[in-house]
């Protein structure tokens, strides 16, 4: 970090929530130079958030900086008054957000918002904060700029809000740049386009990038050095290259493992038959008509789509948010009826009332916590399916709860607890005992994994192909990840606007992906792999044309 | 955008349908003869088999309910059995009161409200937070006609600062209206600001947690621009809806504070006819005031896509 | 901290006015109806702690009495609507279709009457009777909570753990008993604690205007509007049910905030678990 003039030394810094609580975030420092990129990775609770809100002076109500020393360039922002942060905001530092269409005002024009600090604090006057607006939007590589400036956010895509976000934080030229999760709530195609935009634009202007992330494979490649932490200590601090090739300490190395794509060793026993058939299904739905007289337009969510499912084994479906996976899994379940084609599920036709095919088809939700009633304990939400047969005994019930919530790894001790006494992984284990307590010849698995911290999806993974192992159960994996896909699904079917653009052989597809889209997936994400010795190298893939 | 607005004016066609109806509704709920009701103690068959044919009341309901509406439809709502003027032409002469006291009322509670409830959110749980809430429920927790009661004790009778009863137009004198007007206006902005307030603040919190604002902090923008600029707008689009609704339930539920103050608007029309078994009176003073409402709260949707683009969309 | 402050405040206001309420009306000399013409307007002193009015009627005796009419009244009301906002609202959400939409006219239809009106146009046809305020108050507090109960079902039916008890086999009873409405009853209990401090409000508003229930029956309101006739010289007629309405409706405030604040916590720890 020699040569570069230092911009942000933070020393020792701890962060509480309230005078006598615990620490949050705890004697953490780091040094960041012109135009370098510090990456601060960690898990949720980690307090990474934290530490930016600290260094730009906006902690959440409560929080309070306890201890240490923050200097931009030179000087020490702990303990500086109200006013005097607010001069440096903008100007000297600045930090953009994780879910852009609600980081900018909803009724406000996309102009104002960019140009309005800079007139406001008499640095530019309307013309020239309007040209330097009109360029760095630019920059930021979004289309025609001066249409752009005249709209309001809703009229614009998440990765444009978040280009525009990028532009708006640079307007006065900061030194740093604060960007915290930039590209989590973005379709993974244009992830690594608006992080490669935004660090772009930063060294343009030498501004220091401070760059906030879960993803140590995602920023691992982009930053100079990475800092780890873990339940607001610091665990690594080192150059991203050595942190890769070498991790030191044990977490890293598990943060870098659960970003790996490893196949579960045990092969599976797949059947012959077809536990779920797919034919030419269609879903359509109705579009709001302004008048009843007007007629009828329908939005096509599934588009004569076909799979089969067999017998203990993974299928995944894969696309981005709209492209139809969810109402295709929601379909197979018999909660939305198809407008054409066929559903068969064990040998029958799926209906919408169908109590049989319900019970021989369960659904693993994305969001644990949504899925568990916020009233009824884990005992209780498990037990629940078994209930259903009004003849089911008391004795064999909580015997066979049991069993199952040993199956998934809880504790008896947990078994009184409700959800929201329970972490994500555990909730996410409940949800799973209850799905296979009636022993289900299908799962349908709807992003069960997105909504957890890294490591934990590593641990869900890894119970999910043990019990599809014992329990011998098919299933349908609905994800928007496809280093997840790799690691779990014997067959892919990659989804696009409700149609299958490729279907095949997991292996097979990402080896070779026939379709543009499919390529543009897999390019979109670099690939972690485990070295030879005990480190880690990115894997960028690259495809050539279009093989026969 | 027009979709909108042509939306919203269709949809208040089915809603004063209804009035209508729940209006005729309700005066059936009389119980015997009306007839009767209203005449009271006097025992005249020949005025009696009158009035009956006046509001033909021989007919089959459904056919007394489409010749009614008929009527009211073209504005004829019928004359008063009291006085026996057009109901639609004393309701007229009776709204410029109770319109001139509510406007006043209802603009200076919104300021207020908006004013006192940003503030209040802005400096959440210090003490002038806390005081600013605990007048809101103070306000909350006074009826108009009480507030009404006091001023009229302490300012007209004790300090004799202000006349209490009565009412002069101000197309006659200006000032003298004005000084008739003070007492009234303040009981309803002491009763009604305080509910406003409270929504406002806690409107303005849930905004200020938004990570607009957050954002627009660290583009480096000074607290005035991020509450005034970034924050009020948001919170007006709730507040205007519930600053019609009181506008528009005072304009037609001002009885209380007309009859405490003797002031001849709508209310008081209202109160008085009911007293008197004025019948045709209340049902033309209920539609009246019905319509009054649901106009106002469609003046107010129209408000919207100028408050909102996100509305403009949606249509 | 300041919750708890909130709902002792309120709950000792509420216990004030009980202990006015029985005091005044077992342990109290006088009746409520009771005339004295020849202490007319007596101040309040020792053995009239409220003075007397123009009868030389205790008004210690009457506020204490007016007390049991305005809660008697409100509590019906209340009780009433928020019965039939939560059968209507409840059904019509879940089953959606003809039933909703029927359902919902009737509630436009009633809702698009603003504040007093339709109450005192079913108290002008029906006249002034107990019976008669608490059913009018009823239908006018109809629409509002069944709107409430509602959206509360209609979003709590589109959440996923409702899915879920359809996914394992429930029927559609099982799921509404077991799994929506358990947690719907929160913002239930909210809007019927704004619903009461509505209904006192409107209860004494129509005693006021002679629209309540009938004299000599004492109440609040009816006393406030006598009393406008002896301002100049008597005014503690109109001080003490005026203080008893707001000690009132206070304390009410008071505990919905605290009942409010109470469940947004909670709310708020069930959406950000820790």
């Amino acid at each position: 970090m020699n040569g570069a003039a230092t911009i942000l030394q933070v020393e020792d810094v701890s962060v509480s929530f309230g005078a006598n609580a615990p620490r949050v975030l705890d004697g953490v420092s780091l040094q960041l130079a012109a135009g370098k990129v510090l990456a601060i990775v960690g898990e949720s609770g980690s307090g990474k958030t934290l530490l930016a809100r600290s260094i730009i002076g906006l902690l959440p109500p409560g929080a309070m900086v306890r201890s240490g020393r923050i200097e931009l360039l030179g000087q020490d922002l702990t303990g500086l008054p109200g006013a005097a942060m607010r001069k440096l905001r903008g100007d000297q530092v600045s930090m953009i957000f994780q879910e852009p269409q609600v980081s900018l005002n909803p009724v406000v024009r996309i102009g104002r918002q960019l140009t309005e600090a800079a007139i406001e604090r008499r640095v530019l006057t309307p013309d020239a904060a309007r040209r330097r607006a009109l360029d760095l939007l630019e920059r930021v590589k979004i289309p025609d700029p001066a249409d752009v400036m005249k709209r309001y956010p809703h009229e614009l895509s998440g990765g444009m809000c978040q280009r525009v976000m990028i532009a708006a934080a640079l307007m006065l030229e900061p030194a740093l740049l604060i960007a915290d999760e930039p590209t989590t709530a973005l379709d993974c195609a244009v992830q690594r386009d608006v992080l490669e935009v935004m660090l772009e634009a930063a060294r343009r202007e030498d501004t220091a990038v401070l760059l906030i992330s879960h993803d140590l494979g995602l920023v691992a490649g982009h930053a100079d050095d990475v800092l780890v932490l873990k339940a607001g200590s610091l665990v690594e601090k080192r150059a991203a290259r050595d942190i890769l090739a070498s991790p030191a300490a044990d977490y890293t190395r598990e943060l870098l493992e659960a970003a790996t794509v490893a196949r579960p060793a045990s092969p599976r026993d797949v059947g012959s038959n077809p536990v779920c058939t797919v034919d030419g299904v269609t879903i359509d739905y109705p579009v709001r008509r302004d008048w009843p007289w007007q007629e009828q337009r329908f939005h096509r969510a599934v588009d004569n789509v076909s799979l089969d499912i067999r017998r203990g084994e993974t299928v995944a479906v894969v696309g981005e948010s709209g492209s139809g996976k969810t109402t295709l899994g929601m379909a197979i379940l018999g909660l939305v009826a198809p407008t054409g084609g066929t559903i068969m599920v064990d040998g029958e036709p799926v209906s919408t009332d169908p109590r049989r095919t319900r019970r021989f088809t369960q659904l693993v939700f994305q969001n644990p916590y949504a899925a568990l009633s916020p009233r009824k304990t884990v005992r209780e939400s498990v037990a629940e399916p078994l209930l259903v047969d009004r003849s089911a005994d008391a004795v064999s019930v909580a015997a066979r709860t049991r069993a199952m919530l040993d199956d998934v790894g809880l504790p008896a001790a947990l078994d009184d607890r409700r959800p929201h006494e329970l972490s994500g992984g555990q909730r996410q284990r409940v949800s799973i005992a209850r799905a296979l307590i009636t022993q289900p010849g299908l799962v349908i698995a709807d992003e069960p994994v997105s909504a957890l911290d890294v490591t934990i999806q590593a641990q869900i993974l890894g119970l999910f192909a043990r019990l599809q192992a014992s329990h011998g159960f098919a299933c349908l994996f609905v994800t928007h990840d496809l280093g997840v896909v790799e690691a779990v699904a014997d067959r892919v079917v990659v989804l696009k606007q409700g149609r299958v653009v490729e279907s095949g052989d997991t292996q097979a597809v990402f080896a070779n992906p026939r379709h543009a889209y499919t390529r543009e997936l897999l390019t979109a994400m670099p690939v972690l792999q485990p070295d030879t010795g005990s480190g880690f190298h990115i894997v960028n893939r690259h495809f050539g044309g279009v093989s026969p | 955008m027009s979709t909108y607005f042509l939306k919203r004016l269709l949809m208040i066609v089915p809603t004063l349908l209804l009035v209508t109806v729940t209006v005729f509704v309700v005066m059936r709920l009389v119980p015997g003869d009306p007839v009767a009701m209203m005449l009271g103690d006097i025992d005249n068959p020949e005025l009696v088999r009158q009035m009956r044919e006046e509001l033909r009341l021989d007919e089959p309901i459904p056919v007394q309910y489409v010749d009614w509406f008929r009527r009211v439809i073209t504005l004829d709502f019928g004359e008063s059995i009291v006085t026996g003027e057009p109901v639609f032409d004393t309701m007229l002469s009776r709204l410029g009161v109770t319109a001139q006291v509510v406007f006043i009322s209802v603009a200076l509670a919104a300021i207020l409200a908006i004013v006192f409830g940003t503030l209040a959110a802005w400096r959440q749980n210090r003490a002038s937070d806390l005081a600013i809430t605990m007048l809101a429920v103070g306000s909350m927790s006074v009826p108009a006609f009480w507030v009404g009661i006091a001023l009229i004790i302490v300012f007209g009778i004790k300090l004799q600062w202000l006349p209490t009863v009565g009412y002069v137009s101000p197309l006659d004198d200006l000032s003298e209206s004005l000084q008739f007007m003070v007492l009234p206006v303040t009981a309803l902005v002491v009763a009604e600001t305080g509910a406003l307030l409270r929504m406002v603040r806690s409107t303005t919190l849930d905004v200020l947690r938004m990570d607009y604002i957050t954002a627009a902090r660290a583009r480096g923008l000074g607290e005035r621009t991020v509450l005034f600029r970034h924050a009020l707008p948001n919170t007006l689009i709730p507040t205007v809806t519930l600053v019609g609704f009181a506008l528009g339930s005072l304009l037609g539920g001002a009885a209380v504070i007309e009859t405490v103050f003797t002031l001849p608007g709508l209310g008081r029309l209202l109160v008085e006819s009911v007293y008197a078994r004025d019948y045709v009176m209340v049902q033309g003073v209920m539609i009246f005031v019905a319509a009054i409402y649901v106009i106002v709260n469609l003046l107010v949707d129209m408000l919207y896509p100028l408050l909102d683009p996100r509305v403009r969309l949606r249509a | 901290m300041k919750l708890q402050a909130n709902a002792l405040v309120g709950l000792s206001g509420i216990g004030l006015v009980l202990v006015v309420a029985l005091v005044g009306t077992l342990a109290s000399p006088y009746g409520a109806l009771e005339t004295d013409f020849l202490n007319r307007f007596a101040a309040p002193s020792a053995s009239h702690w409220f003075g007397t009015d123009e009868y030389g009627r205790d008004v210690f005796a009457r506020v204490a009495a007016g007390s049991f009419v305005t809660l008697r009244v409100s509590l019906a009301a209340v009780a009433l609507a928020v019965a039939a906002g939560a059968l209507i609202g409840a059904t019509s959400a879940y089953f959606g279709g003809w039933l909703d939409r029927c359902a919902m006219v009737v509630v436009d239809s009633i809702m698009a009457f603003p504040g007093l009106l339709l109450v005192l146009g079913i108290m002008a046809a029906l006249g002034p009777n107990e019976s008669g305020v608490v059913f009018a108050l009823a239908i006018a507090y109809t629409p509002p909570i069944t709107r409430v109960v509602r959206s509360a079902v209609y979003a709590t039916r589109e959440k996923e753990y409702v899915v879920a008890s359809r996914i394992i086999g429930n029927g559609e009873l099982t799921t509404l008993f077991r799994h929506v409405l358990p947690n719907c009853i929160t913002p239930v209990i909210v809007i019927s604690t704004s619903v009461f401090t509505a209904a006192v409000l409107s209860e004494t508003a129509l005693s006021f205007l002679g629209l309540g229930v009938p004299p000599p029956a004492p109440s609040w309101g009816s006393m406030l509007a006598d009393s406008r006739n002896y301002l100049g010289l008597n005014p503690w007629i109109a001080v003490f049910p005026g203080i008893a309405i707001t000690v009132t409706l206070l304390s009410i405030n008071l505990i919905g905030d605290a009942l409010r604040d109470r469940f947004d916590l909670r709310m708020s720890a069930l959406e950000k678990p820790a």
